[in-house]
This record gives structure tokens, C-alpha cells and sequence, in this order.
């Protein structure tokens, strides 16, 4: 079987970064394979600190690479910011933590002007998000307008500090820590600031033998292992390139669509049953960032193509914050991961 | 011919139990001039003592008394009963005369037996006059036609089949409405028993399938990625029915994870792994594999397709 470059006689349209419309599959998997040797490095790394969490330290490199911010929703104790720092420690990367507090500020998180009476003069003290990584611990414990000046943040990739407008580094990425919203003390994130990260990641218990380990780790008179740097931030940048070369038929496109199409009519899809459990679809960002993290999956697969696998293994996450059930939903003991489960066991496969 | 035979009886009683000698016969004629066309009674009539009830035979006539005076019509010979303090009871007759030309008429006297003995009346002259007509005032112009007021009920009484043919065709069409709408209902009602066909089995679907893609070689054309998808499309529709699994809800590694445990031999699945990464690459890497390799790919589904149903089918054979 060979692959070669072909002009696009089968009516395949090509909807690529590149310029003169082909793509060349098997130049692009060698390119793959070259430059994603670092994600095997990093998660060697993780693997150090974090035990078990496979799929956390996976969905932590997709939203690293696909140019997301994550939210990751667990409760106490679960490695959540552990595993965000061991990331930022495998790559030789800016990082500041922000602990969300019901008192901060949002000058507390995107800096502020400070009068020097020496020099009679302001001058811009930046907060802590300007960095490469941010981890917002327990966004949830803050009050809307610091989370709002975050998510801004995110959004813009820049900041303004008393007129002066300040970019933010690259590569930026904001990893959130949330406790579950039904916890005390917390102000949960409004639908379209929540829908400003690309995935959201549910995190559950470890097993047995995996919390044997983190005992036996934590207990040991040996040191906690501690992650080094592997990873310079420019094969972070240009990895982000080349997951966006990644080709995604348009088949594979339509089967994105249709996820999300299914979330907002159901009927349409065959699944009558969840109009009356859907208060809202998930929104175009939806789409959007589906489409990234299954390019972002398959570049750590390190394939050069999107295949149905990809998009099923990003879709629970990518949709699971942008989904609104209803009160019907809460009184049958409806989740979102339900739906969603129902979602892709329905639409068909290209 | 009643009042004859009554007229005989009459004659007998009045013979048997009757005294001549007390009874007089008499006849009056009134109007005795009338004008053409009018009616003269001439009543008949013989008084007798009450309680010696005579023999009394009045005279018979035809339908003139004489020529051109018609007798219209006679009554019967009645017997008037007369109050407790009257002496006298009377037998009479009346004859109504007319006559349709003018003149005079001499009704002669007539002849009334009585106790057998012959009575007879008195002799009448009934003058039959025409209508005068008063020439001294000149012709006078024809009177206009005389208008009548004529109501709808009128009409109904004239053309009463009219509205009630239409009521009739109304109903009519009313009535076959009704019954037409009542058996349609019916047939409605009626469950729809459809005849069940057989169904086909699954292999043989999947390899007629299969032949028409071998036969059109699409791929020839250019249509590779077509020629992949429909044979996986087939291929999952076999699945689907064969080992009930949502082939077309399921990717290629999911399919082939669901099969693990379907009894597959090794060639099978690893066929089954070919076929279906080999469309992959088609249908999402933009592979393009040579006229061979795509011919391949439907012989590779018809041999798997048929090696599955075979030994199922046996297995179903040993099992019955």
C-alpha cells in the first residue's frame, strides 16, 4: 500500500493549513513521529510524580498542544495540582500558581498599577498570570469578577494594566483546578466562561494498587520525586504547528457536527428520548475544540490523520462543561457523561 | 233498486193494519219557476190518522218525470214522526227536478194508491226561464284576466314532487356519504395484517451487495474513497445483522474488540483487521491504493463474508 502525494481527484476537499491544497500523509507521519519524541519524555516524567491518572496526563499534553486551557474538576486530594505542576516542571517553562480565594482580587491575578513615591511615578506591577503556565487551584472559591478577569485573560492572550495593554507569553496555557460545584464555599463558573476551556477533565479515585503506591511514595524516607526539564518551549510552539497540519477528512469533520448537532437536537439523531434531559447544546467552541484535541490526539498517537478514534476519545471532555441539562435530567439521575455516552453510541461512525 | 223492494214492504204493513178512509195523498211543487239549470222539489206525501198505518204505493219513475224534465236525483219514502199531541204521521217522497232548455212543463197529475185506492195529485206548471240579460246598457268591454294571489304553499301544493325529489336525492346522497365514510372507518379500524416475507439471510444480502461493487469498479474512476466505503458499509451491515453488534455506531478497533469473543478464526479477524484499516487509510489518510489492492478489498469481504456464514451455518446444524 503505498501513500502518496495526490491531487484531490476523489472529491475530498482538503481543508489544511497548507497552502497548495494537498497533503502529504506520509511526509507529515515522519514529521509526526520526529517531532513528538518529546511526549513520550515528558510522559516518562509524569509518570514519576503521578501515579495512575493515565488519561489525566494525556488530556493535560492535548490541551498543551492543541492551544486549550483545561479544567480539571475533582475532589480534594486527587493529584489535580500535582500533576499541573509536574507538567510545568518537564518543561522549561515561566509558571505561577494562583490560589483562588474568596477574598482576591482580580488585580491579585492580572497585576496592577503601584505608586512609587521614590519616583513619583506608577509603575505596572504584573500579576501572576503573566506566565507561561497558570494554575488557577479552586477557581471556584473565587468571586465571579476575579474568574471573569482570568478567563479574559485566556481568551485575549493579553492584558491591560492602566492603559498599557501587555501580551502574554507563549507558549500560555491556564490549567484550573474546580472542587465539584455541590461543595461548600464555592461560586461556580457561568456557562460562557466555563465554555473558554477546551476540556474539561473529571477526575476519579485510584485504584487500589495505584494507592498503595502513593503511599508507599509519600511515606518512604527517600525524597518525593521531583520531575526535570525535558522539553524547551519551542518544540512546544512548533509541536502546535504541526498538530494543526494534522489532516482531518471531511468525514471526519461531519462526524464532529454531528456530535454536537446530536447534543442540540437530539431528534434529528434518533434520540427522541433526550430533548426533554438537554437544556442547551454544546456551542460552536464545541466544534472548534473537538476538531483541535482529536488533531492534538492523533499528533500523540503520532499519526498524521484523524481517525474516529481520536474523536471519541477527546468528545466526553471537549463536551462534557458545554452541555446543560435539565431539572427532568437531575431528577432521573441523568449525568452529563450519560448523554454524552448516549450521544456517541448513536451517531454514526464515518 | 232499495227503495222498490222498501216501496213493496211499505205496501204489505200499510195493507195488512191500514183504514182507507182517512188518508189523503198530496203533492207540492216549489219553485215553480226556476231558471235553466236550477233545481224544482216535488215533494210527494200521504197523511194518515196516527196509528192506522196505510197501504201506500207511490208512483215509479225513470230518470224523467216527463220529457226533457229530468229527475236528478229522489229520496227514499220516508215515515216523519210526528210529536205525542199530533193526530197525523206523514209518508213522503221528494223528487228533484231541473231541465236545460227554456219553456214551460206540465207535470200531470200522478197517481198515488192508497188502501188500493187510486189518489191522484194535483197537476204543476214549472216554467224554466233563462238569464236575462240587460241590452239597454251596451257591450261592455272584457273584464281584465283577475289576478289571484299565489303563495309559496300554492306552489308546494302543485309541485310538491319538486322540493321532495330534491330532499329525496339529498338524503340519498346523505345515506351513501354516511356509509361510504362508516366502511372507510371500518377498513381503517381493521388491523393491517401484512404478509410477512421471509427474511433474507444476511450473507446473501451482503454478497449480491458485494458482487454489484466488484462489478462497477468505481475505483477505476477515481472513486477510491467511494469504493472503500461502501464496502465497509456492507460489511458493517453484515455485522450488524450477524452477530448483532452497532457496527455503524462503532469504529474500525471497536468492531474488531466487540468480535474478540464471536468465535472469528485467526485468518477471519485478521482479514476483518485488513478490510477495515485498509478503508480507513482510504477514508481518512488520503491513501490510495493501486487498482489491485482495491480489488482486493472485495474479494477479501465476499471470502470473509461467506467463510463466517458457512460455519455459521453449520454450527447451527450441529447445534439443531
Amino acid at each position: 500500500m503505498n501513500t502518496e502525494e495526490i491531487n484531490d481527484t476523489t472529491g475530498t476537499t482538503i481543508n489544511q493549513s497548507s497552502t497548495s491544497g494537498t497533503v502529504d500523509i506520509k511526509a507529515l507521519n515522519e514529521k509526526i513521529q520526529k517531532e513528538s519524541a518529546f511526549v513520550k519524555l515528558v510522559t516518562l516524567e509524569m509518570e514519576k510524580v503521578i501515579i495512575g491518572q493515565r488519561d489525566m496526563v494525556d488530556k493535560l499534553l492535548i490541551a498543551l498542544l492543541a492551544d486549550g486551557h483545561i479544567l480539571l474538576e475533582g475532589v480534594p486530594g486527587l493529584a489535580k495540582t500535582l500533576a499541573i505542576k509536574a507538567l510545568a516542571g518537564c518543561i522549561d517553562v515561566d509558571f505561577s500558581r494562583v490560589q483562588f480565594t474568596p477574598d482576591l482580587l482580580p488585580a491579585d491575578v492580572v497585576g496592577t498599577m503601584v505608586y512609587s513615591p521614590k519616583d513619583q511615578a506608577f509603575s505596572v506591577k504584573k500579576g501572576p498570570v503573566f506566565a507561561n503556565f497558570v494554575l488557577a487551584d479552586e477557581i471556584n472559591r473565587a468571586p465571579a469578577k476575579v474568574q471573569s478577569a482570568l478567563l479574559e485573560a485566556m481568551q485575549e492572550r493579553q492584558v491591560t494594566i492602566g492603559g498599557d495593554t501587555f501580551k502574554l507569553p507563549e507558549p500560555f496555557l491556564v490549567l484550573a483546578t474546580q472542587n465539584p460545584i455541590e461543595q461548600e464555599g464555592t461560586y461556580p463558573l457561568p456557562e460562557a466562561q466555563v465554555d473558554r476551556f477546551m476540556i474539561k477533565v473529571v477526575l476519579d479515585y485510584p485504584k487500589k494498587n495505584e494507592e498503595s503506591l502513593i503511599v508507599r511514595n509519600n511515606v518512604s524516607l527517600a525524597p518525593f520525586p521531583k520531575t526535570r526539564k525535558v522539553v524547551e518551549p519551542d518544540q512546544i510552539i512548533r509541536a502546535r504547528q504541526i498538530v494543526r497540519e494534522v489532516y482531518m477528512d471531511e468525514k471526519i469533520e461531519k462526524y464532529i457536527v454531528d456530535l454536537v448537532y446530536a447534543t442540540r437536537n437530539p431528534e434529528d439523531y434518533n434520540l427522541k428520548d433526550l430533548k426533554e434531559l438537554i437544556g442547551f447544546g454544546a456551542s460552536p467552541r464545541a466544534s472548534i475544540s473537538m476538531a483541535m484535541a482529536a488533531k492534538a490526539f492523533a499528533f500523540l498517537n503520532q499519526r498524521g490523520f484523524v481517525i474516529p478514534e481520536d474523536v471519541r476519545a477527546v468528545a466526553p471532555d471537549v463536551m462534557r462543561h458545554r452541555i446543560g441539562l435539565t431539572y427532568e435530567a437531575e431528577a432521573e439521575n441523568v449525568s452529563v457523561t450519560d448523554v454524552i455516552q448516549q450521544v456517541l453510541n448513536t451517531v454514526e461512525v464515518p | 233498486m232499495n227503495w222498490m223492494k222498501d216501496i213493496s214492504a211499505l205496501v204489505v204493513f200499510v195493507c195488512a193494519f191500514g183504514n182507507a178512509n182517512a188518508q189523503t195523498a198530496d203533492a207540492v211543487l216549489t219553485p215553480q219557476e226556476i231558471l235553466i239549470g236550477e233545481q224544482a222539489v216535488l215533494t210527494l206525501s200521504v197523511s194518515y190518522p196516527k196509528n192506522s198505518l196505510p197501504g201506500v204505493a207511490f208512483p215509479l219513475f225513470g230518470d224523467t218525470i216527463i220529457t226533457d224534465l229530468e229527475i236528478v236525483r229522489s229520496t227514499d219514502i220516508d215515515t216523519l214522526e210526528t210529536a205525542d199531541d199530533v193526530a197525523e204521521t206523514r209518508i213522503e217522497q221528494k223528487l228533484y227536478l231541473t231541465a236545460w232548455d227554456t219553456g214551460y212543463y206540465a207535470i200531470p197529475p200522478l197517481e198515488i194508491t192508497v188502501n188500493g185506492e187510486k189518489q191522484l195529485t194535483e197537476a204543476f206548471l214549472l216554467t224554466v226561464k233563462t238569464v236575462e240579460i240587460d241590452t239597454t246598457g251596451g257591450i261592455k268591454p272584457s273584464l281584465d284576466i283577475y289576478e289571484v294571489e299565489v303563495g309559496w304553499q300554492d306552489y308546494l301544493a302543485v309541485y310538491w314532487y319538486y322540493p321532495a325529489g330534491a330532499l329525496g336525492l339529498l338524503g340519498l346522497i346523505a345515506a351513501t356519504l354516511l356509509i361510504l365514510r362508516a366502511r372507510k372507518k371500518r377498513q381503517a379500524d381493521r388491523p393491517i395484517v401484512k404478509k410477512e416475507e421471509p427474511q433474507r439471510p444476511a450473507d446473501q444480502i451482503a454478497l449480491e451487495a458485494l458482487d454489484q461493487i466488484k462489478m462497477a469498479q468505481i475505483f477505476k474512476r477515481g472513486k477510491i474513497k467511494q469504493h472503500h466505503t461502501e464496502i465497509t458499509d456492507v460489511l458493517r451491515d453484515y455485522l450488524e445483522s450477524v452477530y448483532q453488534i452497532p457496527a455503524h455506531e462503532l469504529t474500525s478497533n471497536q468492531i474488531l474488540t466487540r468480535l474478540r469473543y464471536v468465535g472469528l478464526t485467526e485468518i477471519e479477524s485478521r482479514h476483518l483487521r485488513e478490510i477495515l484499516n485498509r478503508a480507513d487509510m482510504v477514508k481518512f489518510a488520503k491513501d490510495r491504493p493501486d487498482d489491485l489492492e482495491n480489488q482486493e478489498a472485495v474479494n477479501q469481504t465476499i471470502e470473509f463474508v461467506k467463510t463466517t456464514a458457512s460455519r455459521m451455518l453449520s454450527d447451527k446444524e450441529i447445534h439443531e
